[in-house]
C-alpha cells in the first residue's frame, strides 16, 4: 500500500533548504554572537528538524494514531529538557 | 476483511511500531540532553572550552555527510513508491523488477553512513591520543583540572557513541533491505521503515552537532 510518492521537487526543496541552514549554522558559529550565539544554534537545528520531520519522514502523511504518538514524544523531550534546564538555572 | 484492507492494516500497524520505537529512542536521548542542559549551565566556562577541543571542521563535515545521506533515502523511497504506483507498461503478476535507482540511493546512503563513522573514528582517536578520554585518568586531565571538562568529554562520549551505534544499525538495517529493494509496494513500505529510522539517526545527530560543535561561548 505504497502511499503517493514525495515530489521530487520537493525533496530537492528540503535538501537545499538543510544545507542552506547548515551553512547558516556554520557560518554563525565564527561570530561572536554572546549569549545569543546558543538559542540561535538550537533555532536552527529545530528548523532543520522540522523539515526532516515533514519532508524526509513525511510525518504530515502519517495516520492519526503515528503524529500523535510523535506529539506526544516531541512534548515529553520539550517538557523533561525544559524543565531540567529552568530548575539548573534558577538554583 | 478485503486482502488491499488487509495490507493497509499490516503497513499502518508496522509504521506505528516503528514510530513508537523511535519515540522511546528519542525519550532515551531526551535524558541525555537534559543532562547536557543542566550540566552546561553549571559549567558554562567548562562546557565552552569542552566544545572548543572538539575538531569543527570534521563535526560539520560528519553533519553535511548525514544531510546527504537521508537525502539519499529520502530519494530511494520516493523512487520506490513511484514505481509501485505505476508499474511499467507490460509488467505482468509475479515478481516485480528490481528497482537500480532505489538501489544505487540506498548504496550511496550505507557509504556515506560508513564515511560518518570512520571521520567519527579518527576523531576518537585524536582525542584518545591526546588523553581526552571519558573518566578523566590521563595526563591531559592533570593539566586541566576542571571538573566541568570531565563532564562534558564523558557527554560528549556517551552522546556521540550511542549515536554511533545507532548509526550501525542504520547501515545494517539498509543494507540488508538493499537487494529486496523492487518495484513494488510492499518493497516500498519495508523501505519506508528503515527510512525512518534512518532519517530519525540524522535528526538526532542535527541536535548533538551543535551541542559538540558550534556552541563554543
Amino acid at each position: 500500500m505504497a502511499d503517493a510518492p514525495a515530489s521530487r521537487t520537493v525533496l530537492l526543496l528540503a535538501t537545499v533548504a538543510l544545507f542552506a541552514l547548515f551553512g547558516t549554522s556554520w557560518w554563525l558559529s565564527y561570530l561572536p554572537l554572546g549569549r545569543w550565539s546558543i538559542p540561535i544554534a538550537l533555532g536552527i537545528a529545530v528548523a532543520k528538524g522540522v523539515i526532516i520531520l515533514t519532508a524526509f519522514m513525511r510525518l504530515h502523511r502519517q495516520p492519526v494514531a503515528n503524529r500523535v504518538v510523535v506529539a506526544v514524544a516531541v512534548a515529553l523531550v520539550v517538557i523533561l529538557v525544559g524543565l531540567v534546564a529552568v530548575d539548573a538555572v534558577r538554583r | 476483511m478485503s486482502l488491499i484492507a488487509e495490507e493497509r492494516r499490516r503497513v499502518h500497524a508496522a509504521r506505528l511500531g516503528v514510530i513508537i520505537f523511535l519515540a522511546s529512542e528519542g525519550l532515551l536521548f531526551a535524558g541525555l540532553f537534559a543532562l547536557y542542559a543542566a550540566y552546561r549551565v553549571r559549567f558554562p566556562a567548562a562546557f565552552a572550552a569542552g566544545v572548543r577541543l572538539d575538531l569543527r571542521w570534521l563535526g560539520s563535515l560528519n553533519t553535511g555527510i548525514l544531510l546527504a545521506s537521508s537525502a539519499c533515502m529520502a530519494g530511494a523511497v520516493s523512487v520506490l513508491a513511484r514505481a509501485a504506483l505505476s508499474p511499467r507498461p507490460g509488467a505482468g503478476p509475479g515478481v516485480a523488477p528490481r528497482s537500480h535507482a532505489a538501489q544505487g540511493l540506498m548504496a550511496v546512503t550505507v557509504a556515506l553512513g560508513l564515511t560518518f563513522l570512520v571521520l567519527k573514528g579518527c576523531e576518537y582517536a585524536d582525542h584518545i591520543r591526546t588523553g581526552i578520554i571519558p573518566g578523566g585518568h590521563s595526563a591531559w586531565f592533570l593539566a586541566h583540572p576542571d571538573p566541568g571538562l570531565k563532564i562534558f568529554v564523558a557527554l560528549y562520549f556517551l552522546m556521540t557513541a550511542l549515536h554511533a551505534v545507532h548509526m550501525m544499525v542504520g547501515i545494517v538495517w539498509v543494507g540488508v533491505l538493499i537487494p529486496g529493494a523492487r518495484a513494488d509496494a510492499r518493497s516500498a513500505d519495508r523501505i519506508e521503515l528503515g527510512a525512518l529510522y534512518w532519517h530519525f539517526v540524522d535528526l538526532l545527530w542535527v541536535f548533538l552537532w551543535p551541542l559538540f560543535y558550534l556552541m563554543r561561548i
